[in-house]
C-alpha cells in the first residue's frame, strides 16, 4: 500500500495517501500477529541450529540436501571461476614466460627427487613385505579442484568437486602442493567440504622432521600454534613439522608448518614458537586428498613409542602387536 | 489487497524475482578476503519489501529466505533465518513510520537492521565455533546503508516501467 505515496511527487499527497489508505482503517487484523510469527520462526530456527549440531539424523539429512543443492552451487561458482579464468588473459606475457621458466626449473628438481624417491619407496615396500606388513605409504587418492570459497570468515570452507563416489571420506587430509591445508569435514556424493586448519577446533599430531620429536599443533584463526614444546627438547628455526601419523586421520609425513622464530620464555618450561603454515588454503587451486591412516583399523596405541627416533617405529610396533 | 490492484497480478512475480536475484547474488562464492564489504542483498531486499509491501513480505518470507541462503552457502541451517526474522520483525513493527521517512532516515534504519543481522550471525557463529568472526563483517551493513537509496530508485524504476 505504501509504494503509492513514495511514487507520488510531493510529500503532502504522500501523507494524505497514507492516512486514507485502506489498511490503516482495517481494524480487524487477519492472520497471525507479527510477534507470534517472530517467536515461532525464531524458535524454529534455534531448533534447527541445535538439531543440526546434536542429532546425527539431521546432519545426515543436510548432507543429502547439500547433494541436491550441489548443481545449483556449482552453477553459482561458474561466473566466479569464469572471472578468474578471464583474468588470466590479462596477465602479461613477460610474467608468463618468467613463471614458465621457474616452473621448468622446479620441475627438473622435482623430477630428480621423484626418481630418487621411487627407488627408496621400492626399497621400503620390499622391507615391509619382508616383515609381512601392509604398505602404509601415503598415496594420493584424488586430485580435486576447488569449487568455491565461502562467504563467511568463520565458515571459510573449501568445496571440492570430488565426493563419496570418488572415495572421499570424512576426516581425510587435504593438501595443496606444499603441505596440509585442512581436513574433509562433510561429504556428499559428488562434493566434499574441507575445513581449513586455521580454526580453534583443529589439533594436529605433528613431529619435528629433523629429530622425530612428537607434539601437537593447535589451530587458531591467526595461524598454527605450537603451544607445548618443552624447552629441554631440540628445536631450531626453519625446522619443518610434519604429520606424525599416530592418529587415525593424517598419514605420516605430510608437511604442516615451518618454525619461523622461537625463544626460551622465562617462567614456563615451553618454547615460545611462531610457525608458518606450509600449505595455503586461501590460494589453493588444486587439492590432493590423502587416504585415512591405517592405524584406525588397529587397536589403540600403547604410549610407549613417545620418544622413538624413527617415525616408522610405532606403526611397526602396533601392527606386529595386533 | 485493493491497494495493489493498480500494480496488477504481476506484482507477486516481481517480488519473487527480486528475492531470487538477491539470493543468487548473496550466495555467489566470492572470496571473503576481497568481498567482505559487499552488502547482504537478501537482507536489503527483505527490508525493502517489508517496508513497501508489508502485506506480501514479512517474517515468514524472511524465515524462508534465510533458510534457503543457509542451504545454498552451507551455513548452519537456521542461522540466517534467525537473524533475518529479528530484523524484519522490528521493521514490521514500525513499518508505517519507516515508509514515510526519506531515504536518508531509512538508510540509517537499514544500517541498524543490517548491523543487527550481523550481530546475530556473529553470536550464533561464536557459540558454535567459540571464535570471533572479525570486524570485517561490520563493513557490509555500511555499504548496505549507502546503497539503500540506489536500490529504492532501481526498484521504483522497475515499477514505473511496468505501469507504463
Amino acid at each position: 500500500m505504501l509504494l503509492k505515496p513514495l511514487f507520488s511527487d510531493n510529500a503532502a499527497s504522500a501523507s494524505s495517501c497514507l492516512s486514507m489508505s485502506q489498511d490503516s482503517l482495517n481494524f480487524t487484523e487477519k492472520g497471525i500477529k507479527p510477534l507470534t510469527k517472530w517467536v515461532l520462526c525464531s524458535l524454529l530456527s534455534l531448533a534447527l541450529l541445535v538439531a543440526d549440531e546434536r542429532l546425527a539424523v539431521v546432519a545426515q539429512a543436510r548432507n543429502y540436501v547439500m547433494a541436491a543443492v550441489y548443481p545449483v552451487r556449482q552453477l553459482l561458482a561458474l561466473p566466479v571461476s569464469g572471472f578468474e579464468y578471464g583474468s588470466h588473459f590479462l596477465t602479461r606475457q613477460a610474467d608468463l614466460v618468467a613463471q614458465n621458466e621457474q616452473l621448468r626449473r622446479e620441475n627438473a628438481v622435482l623430477a630428480a627427487q621423484a626418481a630418487q624417491t621411487a627407488s627408496l619407496r621400492q626399497e621400503f615396500v620390499q622391507l615391509h613385505q619382508l616383515f609381512d606388513l601392509s604398505e602404509n605409504l601415503a598415496e594420493t587418492v584424488a586430485v580435486a579442484q576447488v569449487v568455491r570459497d565461502s562467504r563467511h570468515p568463520l565458515q571459510e570452507r573449501l568445496v571440492i568437486d570430488k565426493g563419496s563416489r570418488h572415495g572421499v571420506r570424512p576426516g581425510q587430509a587435504a593438501t595443496d602442493a606444499y603441505g596440509l591445508i585442512g581436513q574433509i569435514t562433510s561429504v556428499s556424493p559428488f562434493s566434499a567440504e574441507i575445513t581449513p586448519l586455521k580454526n580453534r577446533a583443529s589439533v594436529i599430531p605433528v613431529m619435528v622432521a629433523r629429530t622425530g620429536f612428537r607434539t601437537l599443533l593447535y589451530g587458531d584463526t591467526q595461524g598454527l600454534d605450537l603451544r607445548y614444546f618443552p624447552s629441554a627438547a631440540d628445536l631450531q628455526v626453519n625446522d619443518v613439522l610434519v604429520t606424525s601419523g599416530i592418529d587415525a586421520n593424517y598419514t605420516a609425513g605430510i608437511p604442516v608448518a615451518r618454525v619461523v622464530s622461537l625463544e626460551k620464555a622465562g617462567g614456563t618450561p615451553y618454547y615460545r614458537v611462531r610457525t608458518e603454515a606450509a600449505g595455503n588454503a586461501e590460494s589453493a587451486r588444486y587439492i590432493m586428498i590423502f587416504p585415512l591412516n591405517r592405524i584406525q583399523e588397529t587397536p589403540p596405541q600403547p604410549p610407549a613409542a613417545e620418544d622413538a627416533v624413527s617415525f616408522r617405529q610405532p606403526e611397526v610396533f602396533t601392527e606386529s602387536a595386533a | 489487497m485493493s491497494q495493489w490492484d493498480d500494480y496488477g497480478v504481476g506484482f507477486g512475480r516481481i517480488i519473487f524475482a527480486s528475492l531470487l536475484i538477491a539470493l543468487v547474488l548473496t550466495a555467489l562464492p566470492l572470496p571473503h578476503a576481497y568481498f567482505f564489504w559487499l552488502p547482504d542483498w537478501v537482507a536489503m531486499l527483505l527490508f525493502f519489501w517489508a517496508v513497501n509491501a508489508p502485506a506480501q513480505v514479512g517474517i515468514g518470507t524472511a524465515f524462508v529466505m534465510g533458510l534457503l541462503l543457509d542451504l545454498l552457502i552451507n551455513a548452519p541451517p537456521g542461522s540466517h533465518s534467525l537473524a533475518y526474522c529479528l530484523s524484519v520483525f522490528l521493521i514490521v513493527q514500525r513499518q508505517k513510520q519507516i515508509a514515510v521517512y526519506g531515504f536518508g532516515a531509512q538508510a540509517v534504519i537499514v544500517l541498524g537492521a543490517s548491523l543487527l543481522v550481523q550481530a546475530v550471525l556473529i553470536v550464533v557463529w561464536g557459540v558454535m565455533t567459540r571464535d570471533f568472526a572479525g570486524y570485517g563483517l561490520l563493513f557490509a551493513p555500511l555499504s548496505a546503508a549507502l546503497l539503500w537509496p540506489l536500490l529504492n530508485r532501481l526498484m521504483f524504476t522497475v515499477f514505473s516501467l511496468r505501469r507504463r
